[in-house]
């Protein structure tokens, strides 16, 4: 018997070629999509990759310095007095000691023509009396107390890890004294006594007047320096105030 | 008899098919999707400006007590070939929008959500990159670098699932 030859009604041929038309679509997309995903992938391999060639290595070591006094750095003569608002859990400020202030320093305060001041402003802590940033700023006067602030200052921004997350509680910065060679009994009493807390917190409020709200701020003979910037923009405010000061 | 009841069914075709060379006459609908996309784009854009601007300024911000922003900002792998993160995010989201945008216009192109999804891969393959960096690496949590991976995560699976429910 012959087999009935099946006839499809025009609807039905419609929607078979219908179909046929979303498969052949579908496939279509599917090749689009595997070329984008292959180049999507390639795209991230590569900016990772990049990154990892054109990583150098990290911020590098903070300042190297001469001329100590205290909280000053340089001839207590020089005509330019540059004043840095800094808080120790502050990568920026790190940034800025190893980079454009270090510049500032060989090119002119070694030359005698600046000096720099080193002020307190921690705000970044947590508050209360475990605040990190105001405990490093304690214990840097307690190092001032033994004429070791700058080497402390230094050792502090190296031992940077991170904000609040303990990388100055009150053990680490004795750690950090007692790698720096101070006498770690008198620095120990002086740290856990709280006796420059009430100075340190006075003299964050002294730059809250000035108006500082980040750090670093920086005041060359009056001018306002905010943040780690090149050390074109110090050079140029430094040039201007040694020329006023003439 | 029979041919005049398939003759209204191709007639509607046909309008369906003129109603589809003139995208801007369709509803809403149909734009809804590309549309919402575009939203998250430009959601994501102000997130990379924003920290953009911080990087550039240098300078340290208090991250509304909800992690260490200035940290990562400012850490090595904040930059590639000396291109702040921030930047490539500015360039990704701006053509997320414009694909989009694309998308949203031409809404029945095959190539437009494709090239929209394959960015999205893109940019939400290297922000689970730059997560792993910061969980695992730095160990610190920038919160406008993680919303913009939840943005960059969510356009990703959105246009995927679009992608394979489309007809």
């Amino acid at each position: 018997m012959a087999k009935a030859v099946k006839i499809k009604s025009p609807s039905q041929r419609a929607r078979d070629d219908a179909r046929r038309q979303a498969q052949a679509s579908r496939r279509r997309r599917n090749r689009l999509m595997l070329v984008a995903g292959v180049l999507a992938v390639a795209a991230v391999a590569a900016l990772i990759i990049i990154g990892a060639i054109s990583r150098d290595g990290g911020g590098g070591s903070t300042a190297t310095v001469a001329n100590k006094e205290g909280k000053t750095l340089g001839l207590a003569t020089a005509p330019v007095t540059l004043t840095a608002w800094e808080d120790f859990q502050c990568p920026f400020c790190k940034q800025a000691n190893a980079g454009p202030i270090q510049q500032v320093i060989n090119d002119y305060v070694n030359t005698g023509k600046v000096k720099i001041e080193y002020k307190q402003f921690p705000f970044l802590g947590n508050g209360g009396s475990k605040d990190e940033s105001v405990l490093a700023a304690e214990a840097s006067e307690c190092a001032n107390d033994q004429g070791s602030f700058w080497p402390y200052h230094d050792a502090l921004f190296d031992a940077q890890a991170g904000e609040n997350r303990g990388a100055f509680s009150a053990a680490n910065l004795k750690k950090i004294a007692a790698d720096v060679g101070l006498d770690q009994e008198a620095f120990a009493s002086c740290l856990d006594s709280g006796k420059y807390r009430s100075a340190v917190l006075a003299e964050k409020a002294q730059g809250d007047k000035l108006g500082i709200t980040s750090t670093p701020t920086f005041f060359i003979n009056g001018q306002k320096v905010v943040g780690n910037q090149p050390y074109s923009v110090f050079k140029d405010a430094i040039e201007k105030a040694l020329q006023a000061a003439q | 008899m029979k041919q005049a009841a398939v003759k209204p069914q191709e007639a509607r075709n046909s309008q369906t098919d003129r109603e589809a060379s003139r995208p801007w006459r369709l509803s809403l609908g149909e734009r809804a999707l590309p549309l919402g996309l575009s939203g998250l784009a430009v959601l994501g854009l102000g997130i990379s400006t924003y920290l953009t601007l911080t990087h550039y300024a240098r300078k340290s911000i208090v991250c509304a007590g909800l992690g260490e922003c200035d940290y990562v900002n400012s850490s090595q792998y904040a930059s590639v070939a000396g291109i702040p993160v921030s930047v490539l995010g500015i360039l990704m989201y701006a053509g997320l929008l414009a694909a989009a945008l694309a998308w949203a216009w031409r809404h029945q192109s095959e190539a437009l959500p494709v090239v929209y999804w394959g960015m999205a891969l893109a940019g939400a393959g290297y922000a689970g990159y730059l997560t792993y960096v910061e969980l695992g690496i730095l160990h610190a949590i920038c919160v406008w670098c993680v919303a913009s991976a939840t943005v960059l995560a969510v356009s990703l699976v959105v246009s995927t699932a679009a992608l394979l429910l489309r007809e």
